[in-house]
């Protein structure tokens, strides 16, 4: 893997697009709070601001060979842009930072403006829509209200019943709310919850020492008992959507990442850009004092690395350390983190724990007694019995019928994420010819439905579309019509199915894509013939042999790799293979996928030679191989998706380096289907295990996981040496020694399920006869 | 969307009747636990937000 950024490196991007609001929320940090410079701000960004910001973001990215940067569009209201200055400032960003790493872009919004015309740029660009709401409507009527008073409620529905319409849904990321401790904290949720939102967050109200929040009664601790009473009930309900601020205390008290600024001790990687082109802290700091965000750094003046080096952001990436005396002492710090910098304000400082101390404390306690409980699913033994102990074994020995074991069992829940999805199709939909045609063939062609649903990146979509979090050129519920198109390809059977179109691309997973530059976003009729496809929208009818390898201007297949007795797919297609985390590549033209045949098949012979059990494995369970775009200098990345069992990411690389990392990252990937039916940690405990292969402890899945990769890899290593490769012996070495302190550490944080414990050993026994 | 409490004793999922069974067949008994345990699993991993930026989500 590549190493991460530097540790100065900014990640996030809030760029202050449009500095007016149109609604006058009582409670708005940027206009009643302490800073007043959006008086002096001009009213939006212009093109120069927003070009020179994209440029030193890119800059930045290019130098410090971020993989991924993210711009948050803020305001002020963004949507008061309007949509040819809301496309010109989007275009603008893809223009100039899409080429040089993955930009990820959102924008947070009241919602009042948003329409189908801006629902149509933004899906066009693929930007991210939080909206912000506060409730039901009185909840939502005590702060969120137009100038004259009126309630801003009903617009606000509207923009959600537009971002659910299986359009838009993609786009959505969230809904973020204020906490009043007036309001009854169920029913918020509740209110909240009813809008079916992919995600939640629940805001304090920005205060310091200086200001604090309104208290009912003296002391107390109010607003940790409000979120004391929505958290049980989300636990309760078996926490059925994301909440960010739960989520984090979760996740840090098992010692992971906040992965929010204003919990944890995650160093903060964002600054803000204002309309001006000002250099800015968090804006969040707004509510301290009249300047306090301020750098008095800019765009035109200086780069990210100056801001990120300045003092003020220096201190907010310094951990505890930078945290008062007081929360340096408090046992749940790890977890707080002294809450918003923000809030720690008081007395000319931000020396002082955070006004919302008290309650912060309560929470996070809470919280860490009342940890949700495992998924209550237990599988039938017909699958589990005695696999684990195969699969355990098969580090180095092969044991293709155990990996079939593990591909029928993926197959089985990717026809549950199916008949899921389909479940939740309106009736007439996009999507439900799909699915009628889909359970046809499931009847007349099962093995073409295998086929398909075993591709790694079908349950991708699948996971996704459930979730509510597919994003960018993902699909909706109507890829159902894909799959069936796609399984009607491989069965050789007639169908005609509506398909989705996502920005001029219909794509049959397995099968290719179909380029229809016309159609932009929106459906094609498919008429599946032996064969061939006739792909039919509006006025545009094209006719594809799929049959024929070659490339053509409406046409591009997906590849086989072969090699021997081996093929797998060579992806670089579909849509949903951008789950790993590392930015994908461009469809290959045929000199690359040349290249990747001739590397591949040299691999395969390495594997089939120096490790014949792993081949038989990958043989039996690898599908898919998508190559990865180099995002460093020469650094070699690979990776498994959780989600896609069968599917290995790799950049190009040699031979010899090829054939490790696919046995490497087919261990992720064999680990991931057996932890999809088999509880092998025990989730009640939140130990984090420090590992010779990563500077920071990790928690014990992923010890698990790298003990179980590297001990494969150490195997390989242990071949080459004993054929006497130059430096082999030295590499085995370094991977036996990381895979057997972390087997030793991990039996000491009992951490373990039983069947995760004999998992373990039997891994350790596979290693005790190697050499030293 | 419910919020009535999950059930916390419910009885073995069979994933051999899902792969046997015709997909039309299938009932939400056979497959959403199957599908909770999934999404579970999926949410558990992806549940750090991309955005630190709290007045984003």
């Amino acid at each position: 893997m590549s190493p991460g950024p530097a540790r100065a490196a900014l990640t996030e991007f809030v760029l202050k697009v449009h500095s007016r609001c149109d609604l006058a929320c009582d409670h708005c940090y940027v206009y009643e709070h302490a800073d007043q410079s959006w008086r002096r701000r001009p009213t939006w960004m212009t093109p120069e601001v927003l070009r020179a910001a994209a440029d030193r973001i890119a800059e930045h990215a290019t130098a410090h060979r971020l993989s991924s940067v993210s711009v948050v569009l803020h305001g002020g209201e963004p949507l008061l842009l309007g949509p040819e200055r809301m496309r010109r400032t989007v275009a603008d960003l893809r223009r100039v930072i899409d080429p040089v790493t993955r930009l990820r872009i959102g924008m947070q919004t009241n919602g009042v403006l948003l329409s189908e015309r801006f629902c149509d740029l933004l899906a066009e660009y693929d930007v991210a829509v939080g909206v912000s709401l506060d409730g039901a409507r009185a909840a939502n009527d005590l702060h969120r209200r137009f100038r004259n008073g009126a309630s801003s409620y009903d617009q606000v529905l509207r923009a959600l019943a537009l971002l659910r319409r299986p359009a838009y849904r993609r786009l959505w990321s969230g809904l973020l709310c204020t906490v009043d401790v007036r309001n009854d904290p169920v029913g918020v949720y509740e209110s909240l919850l009813a809008q079916e939102p992919p995600r939640i967050d629940f805001l304090l109200p920005h205060a310091t020492w200086d200001a604090p929040p309104w208290r009912p009664g003296t002391g107390g601790t109010a607003y940790a008992d409000w979120l004391r009473a929505v958290y049980d009930r989300w636990r309760a309900d078996g926490r059925p959507v994301p909440v960010r601020l739960f989520d984090s205390l979760l996740s840090t008290a098992r010692g992971g990442p906040s992965g929010t600024e204003w919990l944890g001790l995650d160093p903060i990687d964002l600054a803000v850009v204002e309309t001006d082109g000002e250099w800015e802290q968090a804006d969040s700091l707004k509510t301290a004092y009249d300047g306090a965000p301020a750098t008095g750094m800019t765009v035109f003046s200086h780069p990210v690395d100056d801001v990120a080096a300045s003092p003020e952001l220096a201190r907010r990436r310094s951990g505890r350390a930078g945290l008062s005396g007081e929360c340096r002492r408090c046992a749940v710090v790890d977890q707080c983190g002294g809450g918003l910098f923000a809030h720690r304000y008081g007395a000319g400082h931000f020396d002082h724990p955070s006004v919302y101390c008290a309650d912060l404390k309560e929470l996070v306690v809470h919280v860490n007694e009342n940890l949700p409980a495992p998924v209550p699913v237990r599988l039938d033994a017909d699958l589990s019995d005695g696999l684990v102990d195969r699969v355990a074994a098969s580090t180095g020995d092969g044991d293709g019928d155990a990996i079939r074991q593990l591909v029928e069992a993926q197959t089985a829940i990717v026809r549950a994420l199916l008949r899921e999805v389909a479940g939740g199709l309106p009736d007439g939909g996009l999507g439900a010819d799909g699915w009628a045609a889909l359970t046809e063939l499931d009847r007349r062609a099962p093995g073409s439905v295998a086929r398909v649903a075993a591709h790694p990146y079908v349950r991708t979509w699948a996971v996704d579309c459930l979730a509510g979090t597919g994003t960018g050129a993902r699909h909706g519920p109507g890829y159902l019509g894909a799959i069936a198109a796609a399984v009607a390809s491989d069965a050789g059977v007639p169908v005609r199915v509506t398909v989705p179109v996502r920005a001029g691309r219909l794509h049959l997973p397995t099968v290719g894509t179909v380029l229809l530059p016309e159609v932009g976003d929106g459906t094609a009729q498919v008429d599946v013939g032996p064969g061939s496809l006739k792909v039919s929208a509006g006025d545009v009818t094209v006719a594809v042999r799929t049959d024929a390898g070659e490339d053509t201007p409406r046409w591009q297949p997906t590849r086989t790799l072969v090699a021997d007795d081996m093929t797998v797919l060579l992806e670089d297609g579909d849509p949903h293979r951008d789950c790993h985390r590392l930015p994908v590549g461009e469809r290959l033209d045929d000199a690359g996928a040349t290249r990747w045949a001739a590397t591949f098949a040299a691999a395969w012979g390495i594997v089939t030679d120096e490790v014949p059990g792993h081949a038989e494995e990958l043989r039996a369970g690898l599908r898919a191989l998508v190559p990865l775009r180099r995002s460093g200098d020469g650094v070699s990345e690979a990776s498994t998706g959780r989600q896609a069992f069968g599917g290995v990411a790799a950049t190009e690389t040699d031979a010899g380096s090829l054939a490790v990392l696919l046995v490497h990252e087919f261990q992720h990937s064999k680990m991931n289907a057996l932890l999809d039916i088999c509880d092998l940690v025990d989730r009640t405990r939140t130990t984090d295990i420090v590992v010779g292969w990563r500077p920071d402890p990790r928690p014990v899945e992923a010890v698990l996981h790298g003990i179980y990769a590297h001990a494969a890899v150490a195997d390989i290593w242990r071949i080459r040496a004993d054929r006497q490769l130059d430096g082999a012996q030295a590499v085995y070495r370094r991977y036996r020694d990381w895979t057997a302190e972390a087997i030793g550490a991990l039996e000491t944080a009992d951490a373990l399920t039983p069947a995760g414990s004999r998992l373990l050993r039997l891994v350790a026994r596979s290693m005790a006869g190697w050499p030293s | 969307m419910t919020t009535a409490p999950m059930r916390q004793d419910e009885p073995p999922v069979s994933l051999g009747r899902v792969l046997e069974e015709p997909l039309d067949r299938l009932s939400a008994a056979d497959t959403s636990p199957i599908v909770r345990r999934v999404m579970a699993a999926h949410l558990d991993q992806t549940r750090v937000p991309v955005a630190k930026f709290s007045s984003f989500i």
